[in-house]
């Protein structure tokens, strides 16, 4: 499980060549009633190619905006990339207009949703949704995208997939709903997967196929996957390396089984103790007190530091810097004197 | 799971489970709509009506009846005879004739009405309610304000530049419906664009043009088409009071609003002649209406799909 070092996002003179996907100080700002408010704070992220990258935290931490941003899916109406650039295959995305984009979405870099079912149009069949993409991009004819489509139902272990393809998204259950929208994500054969929460509103068992499926398609297919979630079970058991992230900032990010085993944040610490599997060895479920607070009341210091039990008077004097060392990163100023809990 | 569980699958892989009663389901919800419209006993008998309609105006020339412009100046304004069963109007030409060739003539009125309607509507509708922003802003200005003038006014403008004819008139009726087309459009998109598989689809980088016309326009169909059928009925007015003010279908063509015309300039001689043609007027709008009602109800909250 344990992987070589990465060179971090943050030393720019780090070799970046083994990433498929680079996210440099990227900052995004939505229009709201509070005014232009800032909702991604310089967030650093390295994809490795091949290789997933685990992207946690809490409801509102700012997850589902990174992964919107790099997909070019910000609604331009509220909200807006401010800063920052997104390199991918050789380009920045952050400066690519809608029609370059396209070029990119669903062909090089593909996402899937929680919600499979209602990432279906419900008017299609199986086999012309997953069709559409492939044509759309390869230009193939209506004959080759079908039989492509059946290849990926195939490909993703849908039994019968020839007859299935001719059927509507209400005959498939959840489970299979996200098998399909997987087949439709890598019919293009993407070079980077974007999975947000895939598994969340899946069954336990269901959940772990899912899982065992995509593990497969990546060794299979060489994929790189940004995986989205807040179940730390999850990443521990799909990630490679993880970056966790609290209100528009990542906090610490590192090598999985690093981060977790040895948390450098008290943020992520406050994580890992509220998992109920910890509880089993505690006896008492941890809560971080509080909520993540909105994006226009964010303070001035470390954004956590109102939560966070450790919190001196320097973490509020002002922003704190991602500070890496050994291929991992923290944005506390005390990571050093702390001992944080990890997972036992 | 949130979901109809019908066939989640707790059984390990391979979910071979499924396949069982997949087949049997497919456009479950196509044919669920259509089982609530045929208990629909209102609908129906408006969909029967409305058939019969329909066969009347393609098929009115085979019936064995008299030319409807065959005039008969001795038996003017005769009242219902064995000859004549609907009787004959001023120039002595026999009703039922001239009320069949009049069926013909509204309903193609009708259709073209509302296919400028729906052409002029349903896309700039789809378009603003999905793209949102200026477009939606100014394109919803124009519709209100063609909506907040009297329609029947603004036809007889645009009848009145355009000059008379029923080219002319349904084009002008086809102008004012079409704000209720863009609205009801407009409103269907913003809904659909909210759902997670037009998300999924951007994702997928499918052009614009594409997601309005193979995902949005599906997935607002149902409130679309609810609308058309109201707005047959409408137009079917719309036309017969254009056409009674002389400015629709011109002589010696018959429409039922210039039957009704006729009818009323007479009405001192006769009462009768009025009768047919506003009946059919009443009978048709009201079919339409009611069917209107019955795909709403019907399609209810499975107008977008399952």
């Amino acid at each position: 499980m344990a992987m070589k070092a990465l060179p971090l996002p943050t030393s720019p003179d780090g070799d970046v060549t083994d990433a498929v996907l680079t996210v440099t100080d990227l900052s995004v700002e939505f229009q709201t009633e509070h005014g232009r408010v800032r909702v991604l704070d310089g967030v650093d992220l390295q994809v490795p190619s091949g290789k997933t990258l685990g992207l946690v935290g809490e409801s509102g931490s700012g997850k589902t905006v990174t992964s919107l941003a790099i997909m070019g899916l910000l609604d331009r109406r509220v909200g807006r990339i401010s800063s920052g650039s997104i390199q991918f295959e050789g380009q920045d995305l952050a400066a690519l207009d809608a029609r370059q984009l396209r070029r990119i979405q669903g062909a090089k870099i593909s996402m899937i949703f929680q919600e499979a079912r209602r990432s279906l149009d419900p008017v299609f069949t199986i086999g012309d949704q997953i069709a559409e993409s492939v044509r759309i991009h390869e230009g193939l004819s209506r004959r080759e995208a079908w039989k492509r489509a059946i290849e990926m139902l195939q490909l993703v272990q849908i039994p019968d997939a020839e007859r299935r393809a001719r059927e509507y998204p209400h005959t498939f259950s959840g489970g299979m709903c996200q098998r399909v929208m997987l087949a439709s994500a890598l019919a293009s054969r993407p070079s980077l997967l974007i999975a947000d929460e895939p598994t969340t509103a899946l069954d336990v068992t269901v959940q772990a196929q899912m899982l065992r499926l995509l593990r497969t398609l990546q060794e299979e297919m060489g994929l790189a996957i940004l995986f989205i979630t807040h179940d730390l079970g999850v990443v521990s058991e799909m990630c490679d390396r993880v970056a966790v992230m609290y209100a528009g900032q990542i906090v610490e990010e590192g090598d999985a089984t690093q981060v977790f085993g040895h948390p450098r944040h008290p943020y992520t610490e406050g994580l890992i103790q509220s998992l109920p599997e910890s509880a089993v060895a505690r006896g008492r479920l941890a809560a971080i007190p509080g909520s993540v607070p909105p994006a226009h009341a964010w303070p001035q210091g470390c954004h956590f530091a109102d939560r966070c039990r450790y919190a001196v008077d320097a973490c509020r004097s002002g922003p704190i810097p991602l500070l890496s060392r050994d291929g991992s990163a923290t944005r506390c100023i005390r990571a050093d004197e702390l001992s944080l809990a990890g997972v036992r | 799971m949130t979901e109809t569980p019908t066939t989640e699958v707790v059984t390990p892989a391979p979910e071979s489970t499924l396949a069982a009663d997949g087949t049997t389901t497919t456009r479950r919800s196509r044919s669920r709509v259509m089982r609530r419209l045929r208990r629909n006993r209102g609908a129906m008998i408006a969909a029967g009506f409305i058939a019969l309609l329909i066969l009347v105006a393609a098929l009115g020339g085979l019936l064995p009846l008299p030319d409807p412009n065959k005039q008969d100046l001795v038996n003017r304004l005769s009242g219902p005879s064995g000859d004549h069963w609907l009787g004959t109007d001023s120039f002595g030409r026999d009703t039922l004739s001239r009320l069949v060739a009049a069926t013909r003539v509204t309903l193609l009125a009708a259709t073209e009405g509302l296919l400028v309607a729906v052409v002029l509507g349903v896309p700039l509708g789809l378009l603003a309610g999905y793209v949102g922003g200026a477009t939606d802003a100014i394109l919803s200005r124009i519709a209100d304000g063609l909506l907040s003038l009297p329609g029947l006014v603004l036809a007889l403008a645009i009848v009145g530049v355009a000059g008379p004819g029923l080219t002319n008139a349904m084009v002008a009726i086809g102008i004012v419906f079409a704000p209720r087309f863009y609205r009801v459009g407009r409103s269907a998109a913003q809904s659909v664009s909210h759902e997670t598989y037009i998300e999924a689809v951007r994702a997928d980088g499918v052009p614009t043009s594409r997601i309005l016309l193979r995902h949005i326009l599906p997935n607002s169909s149902g409130p679309l088409l609810v609308q058309a059928s109201f707005a047959v009925g409408f137009i079917i007015t719309a036309e017969a009071s254009l056409s009674f003010l002389g400015l629709g279908v011109q002589v010696p063509d018959a429409s039922w609003g210039s039957m009704v015309r006729e009818g009323f300039a007479h009405v001192h001689e006769s009462t009768f002649a009025i009768i047919p043609p506003a009946v059919m007027i009443t009978l048709t709008v009201f079919a339409f209406s009611q069917l209107g009602d019955g795909l709403r109800d019907a399609l209810g909250r499975d107008s977008r799909g399952s």
